[in-house]
């Protein structure tokens, strides 16, 4: 993003949310940590503005993390449901309740989050060919693992708030937990029909994934609009 | 429901098999980045275990949440390694979900018995067919129906020691990490079943002695907000889109009849 587009950025991004709602804080003010560069010296890449930084320091953010990528996949699923025919009633029947349960997370977390939301995110599913079986899976597979690794790597953010004394952390973790099966009940289904000649992609691991907060988001950025960033989000950090 | 037939890809040219194989792992990887290893956890156990002799002990509460995951892990590897040794009990095709699950039972046991050490308790004797009430080995419908039952207890449960860990993240982190992996099996045994991979509101087919695995379950008041409310999904789904947590105590109500000692 060029210089003179950055208050742009900033405008809209005042316009979409309000103020600086708890768990939400103002990017592009210069202390945002860019991955290292590999390109030329001499010609810098611009730095991208966020337009939402999710603070894991707090549980409003930590929820709004759980809200955005509830939207995708709701989004996601609502377009499925549209224009996806699946091979047989069952597994069209599956995802129409996969997307619903999608969509009840996202009201859940809406009306849990309050004035403290971030706006709503506008997907972006351009890559995604919503004609064809083998896209759609994979995205779905995609989705449902990046939401169970989330949600696993989230959990000690929120323990970390409860133990310091914040009184909705334990609520989340909870809400967060009775969630999270649900989000692995959706991965076994579609890993079991992504690749029917093979037989272990309901649940490859016998562990599943603890994701970092940073790398989901890194993979679910080419799916969102606006720009996310995470703050106070290193798992080993204090 | 997954069709399965492991020799599919026998007849098929090599650089084909290249390609669906290494696929296959590239989806693997989305699905196990971090913690996929089995050696990992061990070795995390172990550390973990450590970390803890140094700061003089694990705490009581986080040993007795260990404790009580590892006998309800052996019960479940124990479960399907007797099925799979069992001939004719388990049909050739779906074999491989049950290898596949009873290996991952087996590395949750390993893990929880690295991570106790010397506090981890002997596998309890076993007796499934509850004094008698299930001809467990001798039908495929009944070994089906009690691995429904140990797989949405084992995750409900998981769930329900869940904020007991809180002072402990690294193992709360780990914990989840298979909480979520019995949900992946849950819903793919629920498949096998003809049954949503979630949990709806009814429980067909479900006898009496099996019904406490499902108490609890039809809430549409989540944490303060209602969600029938809040949201236009039809309250089946609404039901569905969260599991709730088993206390230890209503989980050693379920498995108890199958634990002789």
């Amino acid at each position: 993003m060029s210089f003179h587009t950055a208050p742009l950025g900033r405008r809209r991004f005042l316009a979409l949310s309000g103020a600086s709602a708890a768990g939400l804080v103002i990017a592009g003010c210069g202390d945002d940590e860019e991955p290292a560069q590999t390109t030329p010296a001499e010609e810098p890449p611009p730095e991208p503005m966020a337009d939402v930084t999710l603070d894991f320091a707090t549980t409003a953010g930590v929820l709004n993390y759980a809200y955005a990528l509830e939207q995708l996949e709701a989004a996601f699923y609502a377009q499925v449901n549209k224009e996806f025919e699946a091979n047989g009633e069952t597994f069209q029947a599956q995802l129409r309740d996969i997307g619903a349960h999608e969509q009840v997370h996202v009201d859940f977390l809406a009306a849990v989050l309050a004035d403290d939301a971030i706006p709503a995110l506008e997907p972006n599913f351009e890559t995604v060919d919503f004609s064809d079986r083998e896209s759609v899976l994979q995205t779905a597979f995609t989705f449902e693992n990046l939401g169970v690794g989330a949600y696993n790597g989230a959990a000690r953010f929120l323990a970390r708030l409860a133990s310091e004394g914040d009184e909705l952390a334990p609520t989340a973790l909870m809400a967060a937990g009775d969630i999270v099966a649900v989000e692995a009940r959706h991965a076994s289904i579609i890993g079991a029909q992504l690749e029917p000649e093979q037989d272990d992609m309901f649940a490859p691991n016998a562990f599943d994934p603890a994701m970092p907060p940073a790398e989901v988001v890194a993979a679910a950025q080419p799916f969102i609009t606006q720009r996310i960033a995470v703050t106070n989000a290193d798992p080993q950090g204090g | 429901m997954p069709r399965l037939n492991p020799n599919a890809l026998a007849n098929l040219e090599p650089e084909v098999v290249n390609q669906i194989v290494s696929r296959r792992d590239s989806l693997r990887r989305i699905g196990g980045t971090l913690a996929g290893a089995a050696g990992f956890s061990v070795a995390f156990a172990a550390a973990s275990r450590e970390a803890f002799a140094q700061s003089g002990g694990m705490p009581e509460q986080v040993v007795e949440v260990l404790q009580f995951a590892l006998t309800l892990e052996q019960l479940e590897a124990t479960f399907y390694s007797m099925g799979l040794e069992e001939e004719g009990l388990i049909p050739d095709d779906v074999r491989v979900v049950f290898e596949t699950i009873g290996g991952h039972e087996d590395e949750h046991v390993a893990f929880l018995e690295e991570a106790l050490g010397d506090d981890a308790g002997e596998a309890p004797e076993l007796d499934f067919t509850a004094g008698g009430m299930f001809d467990t080995f001798e039908s495929y419908d009944t070994f089906l129906l009690l691995a429904q039952a140990f797989e949405d207890t084992g995750q409900r449960a998981y769930r329900g020691q869940a904020p007991k860990l809180v002072e402990a993240p690294d193992v709360l982190e780990q914990a989840l990490t298979i909480h979520s992996v019995e949900a992946r099996h849950a819903a793919v045994v629920r498949s096998l079943r003809e049954l949503t991979g979630w949990i709806p509101l009814d429980q067909p087919g479900v006898p009496a002695a099996i019904a406490p695995v499902y108490a609890g379950m039809d809430l549409t008041e989540k944490y303060g907000v209602d969600l029938t409310e809040v949201s236009s999904i039809e309250e089946k789904q609404i039901t569905e889109a969260f599991d709730e947590p088993l206390t230890m105590e209503e989980v050693l109500a379920i498995a108890g009849p199958f634990i002789v000692s």
